[in-house]
């Protein structure tokens, strides 16, 4: 091997992990999609998390008997039907941004939108 | 040689950190607490998070049992049980001691014994009804703070007959200051309060910078009409936009109740009033006082009286707001604002 080829292949060695590094990185953020989920919370402990891009419908049973269904999509997670006596959970809507969330007192459940 | 190896390592060095992405932070901890009919979340930053989280949810259900007006044992319903006088908490002494400078300050704009006239109109109960113009004279013949009598040294409280206490309006400000002080005294030096919608901010995020509390828009609840920074200090709101009903006759009715009148506040050049301040019980009563005051009496009070800061959303969408804090208040879009000089 000549003298030049010797000292330029570690460096080639060099620049191809800090390529492939690179690639990963940005394959991993990719099949992360955004990484937003639904973090549904039964008195305070974690009951479920579902992937807001995933479609989905599940029930939940909260405290006082009380029953949720909590649907997610399109990048949103909301209350399709709740038994609490004033509904707010359900009339609070869709919610998709980080931080975001959606309690029902009387059923002590929180859904809150995480990333 | 050795140089080779270093390059031979160097790149497995860099594909492990790549795969470092892992952003949980260990010292941060959150947790959920359901009390005082309603929800509440303490996030704080420290090594000693969870166990201050912990102890100060205990401190939050020991204050519900303590101040609860249905719960028989609570300090608030022996004193309006008592025919002469209920020994109770140095806690209840307090907020009714600074609940009871605010009556004074802002004569009677807030008064802690108006719940009889709440529960008439149902606000306590759910079950809303408009009363008659008779019966609220009735119950308005036994609102007076002045007759509620405080002794610190044998830590009773004195109620005549017919005299009813509660302690709604100060009770969570006290609540987020205890949380605060437990949090503090376990080293937790930043962190967020937020007891259903009362917000007590624990010294600066941990980038440094000031916490950044949204101020809701009264006629738009899903949006935030303004932003305040805040650091070391409760931001509070008060308003009738979140607990009001529709009467028969079309008309709002909000909970806030005018003391001289009783009859919900209506129509007095103020949709919410926000008090910013190091003193949360204090922040909880005076913004449901300046609230019943209306837009001029609490503006001029504000021109007068210091020790806290204040912004108020005006019926005419604009916001009002006090010298010291202008600087911290980001408005929305389109939306004007005064400043109140002192």
């Amino acid at each position: 091997m000549s003298k030049r080829l010797k000292k330029i292949l570690p460096i080639c060695a060099v620049l191809l992990a800090v390529l492939i590094c690179i690639v990963w990185i940005i394959i991993q953020k990719s099949t992360m999609k955004n990484g937003r989920y639904a973090d549904i919370r039964i008195s305070g402990v974690s009951a479920a998390r579902l992937d807001l891009d995933n479609e989905t419908k599940k029930q939940f049973h909260g405290e006082n008997d009380i029953d949720l269904t909590v649907v997610t999509g399109n990048g949103c997670v909301y209350v399709e039907k709740s038994e609490c006596p004033d509904k707010i959970c359900v009339k609070t809507g869709k919610i998709s941004a980080v931080g975001e969330q959606i309690v029902c007192l009387p059923a002590r459940i929180v859904i809150e939108v995480k990333n | 040689m050795l140089k080779n190896r270093l390059f031979a390592v160097l790149p497995i060095i860099m594909i492990m950190l790549s795969g470092c992405t892992d952003k949980n932070d260990s010292s941060f901890y959150s947790k959920d607490v359901f009390a005082m009919d309603t929800f509440m979340t303490i996030k704080a930053y420290g090594e000693n998070a969870q166990t201050a989280a912990d102890l100060a949810e205990k401190e939050i259900m020991r204050l519900d049992s303590l101040l609860s007006v249905n719960a028989p044992e609570s300090d608030i319903s022996r004193i309006n049980n008592s025919s002469n006088g209920a020994v109770v908490s140095a806690d209840t002494i307090k907020i009714m001691q600074k609940a009871a400078e605010i009556s004074e300050k802002t004569e009677g704009a807030l008064d802690i014994t108006v719940y009889p006239i709440l529960s008439e109109w149902g606000f306590t109960t759910g079950k809303y009804s408009v009363p008659s113009k008779e019966r609220i004279s009735e119950l308005l013949k036994n609102v007076d703070y002045k007759n509620v009598r405080i002794d610190e040294e044998k830590s009773t409280v004195y109620v005549p007959e017919n005299t009813y206490t509660e302690l709604g309006s100060a009770a969570k400000g006290y609540t987020g200051d205890r949380v605060r002080d437990i949090l503090k005294e376990n080293g937790v030096k930043s962190g967020i309060i937020n007891l259903g919608g009362n917000v007590c901010a624990i010294g600066r995020k941990p980038d440094g910078s000031k916490w950044i509390v949204g101020i809701k828009d009264p006629d738009d609840t899903e949006k935030v009409i303004c932003t305040v920074k805040a650091e070391d200090e409760s931001v509070i709101t008060s308003g009738n936009y979140e607990r009001f009903f529709i009467g028969e006759d079309g008309h709002i009715y909000g909970h806030i109740i005018d003391t001289r009148t009783g009859y919900p506040v209506d129509d007095n050049g103020l949709l919410s009033v926000t008090i910013i301040g190091a003193d949360g019980t204090m922040c909880d009563a005076l913004s449901t006082a300046l609230f019943a005051m209306g837009k001029e009496r609490a503006l001029d009070f504000c021109r007068h009286e210091s020790g806290f800061e204040a912004v108020f959303v005006g019926s005419d969408r604009k916001l009002y707001i006090t010298s010291g804090i202008s600087r911290d208040v980001e408005p929305s879009e389109n939306i004007d604002t005064e400043v109140i000089e002192r």
